[in-house]
């Protein structure tokens, strides 16, 4: 006879709840993912009122989708980081950044960032495989929705060497993460 | 764009999901995403891999966001536009406004809200199962996430635990992951306690109690 579990509220348990329908839970997940999904829209978007806009727009697909969620996939912070990063991308389609629209000066550093965050996961290894200028494309590309023009001005550099960055970059990470 | 091209694809599903396919090639990539399981796999394989990337320090949204969220969701009834003429107007559509909430939106809140759910899980994770609880209806709403193998002769059958008394059978577990099932119990679900699963012969005990002890066990929350 097995112990009794434990019914522990982690986002996993949560979004299984919400699944079923489970107002409650779905309150609770959102209690303990909104700040860090928030986050990741307003790097992206870089303006508090659409990061809001999107953020509504992922919950909203939280709450749909969340019966298509699978645990053996992944995590469910990245499935529901993932979820607001497309809603962010989609309304850069739809409004495109203004140039000096942004609100949102005190971010840290991306490239920092990005030396920060992938200090546990298989993304580190494999990220020491990119060369520089690689890293710094594909994390600014992935954090702040840039495009390869917003790339190529950022990194002062011509586009066809911004494009091939991320391009060369993708493949060794592809290379490393499936070896 | 010619997709059959393996490197093409993987590369096209990982600027996709970096947010550099732009403009008309993003739309084009997300028509032929619908259809292709290989597209939809690296794409699969590109959310996962840079997911991690998306680790920033958290930043607190407005408060009224999340009411926002529900209002779209359509848990709150829409709010009432202005215009009255008469001072004594709006207290009355008001009043008329919250009869009728009462009388349209309790008994569909109460249908689609379940008191409380847990999960019923082995150890190792390979039988995950989800339950919603409704005391008012008397039923369980399931969720089969995964369940372990088994030889062609053993079923997944799951229990209601109930005070002093033997677990009363609630049918097999569904054949498939993903599966969702309304479940009404025999038994009144304010005394039960848990939820237990155990290993029987196929097609579910032959005496009607278990016949092996429970792989997982769960008890419903006090109230």
């Amino acid at each position: 006879m097995t112990d009794f579990p434990a019914n522990s509220g982690s986002a996993e348990d949560l979004l299984a709840k919400v699944a079923l329908g489970d107002r409650n839970a779905f309150r609770a997940l959102y209690e303990a993912t909104s700040p860090h999904l928030f986050a990741v829209a307003l790097r992206i978007l870089r303006k508090r009122e659409w990061a809001e806009e999107a953020l509504q727009d992922a919950y909203v697909q939280i709450w749909n989708k969340a019966g298509t969620f699978r645990p053996t996939a992944g995590s469910a912070g990245a499935w529901m980081s993932t979820i607001v990063r497309y809603r962010a991308l989609d309304h850069l389609r739809r409004k495109p950044r203004e140039e000096q629209a942004e609100e949102y000066h005190d971010l840290p550093d991306t490239q920092d960032l990005v030396r920060r965050l992938i200090d546990t996961t298989d993304l580190q290894v494999c990220f020491e495989d990119l060369t520089a200028e690689q890293q710094r494309a594909v994390g600014l590309a992935y954090i702040e929705g840039l495009s390869h023009a917003e790339l190529s001005d950022r990194l002062d550099s011509p586009l066809g060497t911004v494009k091939s960055w991320v391009r060369r970059g993708l493949q060794a990470l592809k290379e490393c993460l499936t070896r | 764009m010619k997709l059959e091209n393996r490197q093409l694809q993987d590369l096209l599903a990982g600027e996709y999901v970096l947010g550099t396919l732009r403009g008309p090639a993003r739309d084009r990539f997300e028509r032929y995403l619908q259809d292709s399981s290989e597209l939809q796999q690296a794409v699969a394989f590109w959310e996962t891999a840079l997911a991690p990337l998306a680790r920033c320090p958290a930043q607190e949204p407005p408060p009224q966001l999340l009411t926002a969220i529900e209002k779209r969701l359509g848990w709150h009834p829409a709010p009432q536009a202005g215009g009255w003429k008469l001072p004594w107007l709006p207290s009355l559509a008001f009043a008329l406004v919250a009869a009728f909430s009462v009388l349209l939106w309790a008994p569909w809140e109460a249908r689609l809200v379940p008191d409380f759910s847990v999960n019923v899980a082995t150890e190792d994770g390979a039988l995950q199962l989800q339950a919603a609880i409704d005391r008012t209806h008397n039923w369980i709403d399931l969720r089969l996430v995964s369940r372990p193998p088994l030889s062609s002769d053993r079923d997944l059958e799951l229990w209601l635990l109930v005070e002093g008394e033997a677990p009363v059978s609630l049918g097999l577990l569904p054949e498939h992951d993903g599966s969702v099932q309304r479940i009404e119990a025999r038994v009144s679900l304010a005394r039960a306690q848990g939820l237990a699963v155990t290993v029987e012969p196929a097609g579910g005990s032959p005496t009607g109690a278990p016949t092996t002890a429970p792989i997982a066990v769960q008890l419903f929350p006090t109230t």
